[in-house]
């Protein structure tokens, strides 16, 4: 969430010179986001904590050798979805997915949006939609509009091209409207900018 | 400062005030958003839309279990067996503590005549313990006279001595520059990126590179201070090792100038805000004049954030049209704001290390 802050890279470099508080402020600051990130994309539980605890502790073996970063978060994630993608082909447990397929082909139960709808039942009604979409769909809006990464950074993360992240986000977007009928006018917004 | 007028979905979604604002069920930054909302009423549904996302995404997240954190931290140390064996309490890696233990034990009837003795001649218990910790050998200064005292250290830093107070240093040969503070110092560091500079202060430790701060940390008391002139600071809490055991991940709080940190040891938390009298930062150039003849308070606002490091969130399109004049010299920044908001009649509050401006009536 805090993006290329000054605060990142001072951490950085404390715990590059082997400051261990700072390398357990990184630990404090991050598993959050990694545990669940991590969680939606292997089958099986445990080895994300195995990912997670190899890539802490690769983490401190190497802080010598590793790069002046300003980007903490954007880095971990980096290294973890490598890490994960590693693991899935090992296993042969991914499912192939077509990633380029995601046309706005799924049918979703349409909603309809009535005016007395509270906020409260419009997010029931998003994270019904966003649980159905395709996995990779959702990996990209959720590091968009939950974790802040920008484009170019879920390109790198999820190892495609800035093109697709663009579609994709769009795609998923365009499913959010088509099943949402309030969103229309401001989805639109969101997909101008993003087209741009 | 934001251009909240053309924000759009993206935009709610990238600001982190209002991402607290919804995760707290608006129970924080309320004020400033309901406000928002009456400013700009066309945003409404692009904000409503926002929350949504944002919290069904939240409510997407796989919510994380504290004791598999505490398990993957607990092996990722004891993985590392290359941990650098320090001098400093916090940073003992695991195989020191279970040494640890053992001396414990021994230690316990030296201890009972020690404590005896510390409450008898008023000693600082945590100050003294840190120093009987310190592996090298320390100079001690103690300010028993009426007036503030400085001292220079062999590195070149300065420290300006409360009387009462005592500070323990040594010729910093090692690769970091260690001292210890008991009651009120006025530090301004040599600057040496090499050696890290920390001031163990009770409770909490200060480190940083070459900066000036000062620091209140009387032992006995719970609340410990540090108030920072120039340059960046992190503070953290002093983990307790000789009673808990084991480490705690520690939480470090970044300061920068006129900011304020206080530490409250009673309940383990640190409340950061703004120092009661900021002053306009050295680095800026030369210090303003702030002598102004119908100028867009906006500039007068923006002027201010530079010159005193702070942040002033305020609607800059509704500034940027209000013009005043008026001469505020060397007034305090706090005056200073009085008088702008007075002429313009708006108000403003501080929140944290924020100041926000609301309110503005302005039609002149």
């Amino acid at each position: 969430m805090i993006q290329n802050s000054p605060h990142d890279t001072a951490i950085w470099n404390a715990f590059r010179l082997g400051d261990k508080s700072a390398y357990a402020e990184i630990y404090e600051l991050y598993f959050d986001s990694l545990y669940s990130y991590g969680k939606k994309f292997v089958a099986d539980q445990t080895q994300v904590e195995d990912a997670i605890q190899d890539l802490f502790i690769r983490l401190w073996r190497n802080r010598e050798g590793l790069a002046s970063v300003n980007n903490i978060k954007f880095y971990l994630f980096l290294s973890l979805r490598r890490d994960i993608r590693r693991i899935n082909e090992k296993e042969k447990a991914v499912e192939k997915v077509d990633f380029e397929s995601f046309l706005i082909t799924q049918n979703h139960p349409a909603y309809e949006y009535s005016p007395d709808d509270t906020e409260r039942e419009l997010t029931l009604k998003l994270v019904t939609i966003l649980k159905s979409l395709p996995k990779r769909q959702l990996e990209a809006i959720t590091l968009r509009y939950y974790e802040n990464f920008s484009i170019a950074e879920i390109a790198s993360i999820m190892d495609v091209s800035e093109k697709t992240v663009r579609n994709t986000l769009h795609n998923s977007l365009t499913l959010l409207r088509k099943n949402s009928n309030l969103l229309y006018s401001l989805i639109k917004l969101a997909l101008i900018y993003l087209l741009q | 400062m934001k251009n909240y007028s053309s924000y759009k979905l993206e935009d709610f979604l990238n600001d982190e005030r209002f991402r607290k604002w919804i995760l707290c069920n608006g129970r924080e930054e309320s004020l400033f958003w309901e406000n928002f909302k009456e400013q700009y009423p066309d945003k409404i549904n692009s904000m409503t839309l926002a929350g949504a996302l944002f919290m069904s995404l939240h409510r997407l997240q796989v919510p994380v279990d504290k004791n598999i954190k505490e398990d993957i931290w607990t092996q990722v140390e004891n993985s590392i067996d290359d941990f650098n064996l320090e001098s400093e309490p916090s940073r003992l890696p695991l195989t020191f503590y279970r040494w640890w233990i053992v001396a414990a034990t021994l230690v316990l009837v030296g201890g009972l005549v020690w404590s005896l003795q510390s409450t008898f001649n008023d000693v600082p218990l945590d100050y003294e313990r840190q120093i009987g910790q310190a592996e090298i050998s320390l100079k001690e200064k103690v300010n028993s006279t009426k007036s503030q005292q400085t001292i220079l250290l062999k590195d070149g830093t300065k420290v300006k001595l409360k009387p009462g107070s005592k500070l323990s240093y040594s010729d910093f040969s090692a690769n970091k520059r260690v001292v210890y503070l008991d009651g009120e110092g006025f530090f301004e560091v040599a600057k040496d990126s090499s050696k890290p500079f920390l001031v163990y202060a009770g409770h909490i430790i200060v480190r940083v590179i070459g900066t000036s701060f000062k620091v209140v940390s009387n032992t006995g008391k719970a609340k410990s201070s540090v108030s920072v002139t120039s340059g960046k600071v992190m503070v953290y809490a002093t983990d307790k090792l000789d009673e808990s055991g084991n480490q705690k991940a520690n939480h470090a709080i970044y300061l920068y100038p006129n900011q304020r940190v206080v530490f409250d040891a009673a309940t383990n938390a640190f409340e950061k805000g703004l120092v009661a009298q900021p002053i306009q930062l050295t680095d800026t150039g030369n210090a303003k004049e702030f002598l102004y003849t119908n100028t867009s308070v906006n500039t007068i606002l923006n002027d201010l954030e530079n010159a005193y490091g702070v942040t002033i969130r305020r609607d800059s399109n509704l500034f940027e049209s209000c013009r005043v004049t008026a001469p505020l010299g060397d007034l305090p920044l706090f005056r200073k704001l009085d008088i702008v908001c007075q002429t313009i009649g708006a108000t403003y509050e501080v929140f944290g290390t924020e100041i926000v401006i609301s309110g503005v009536t302005c039609n002149l």
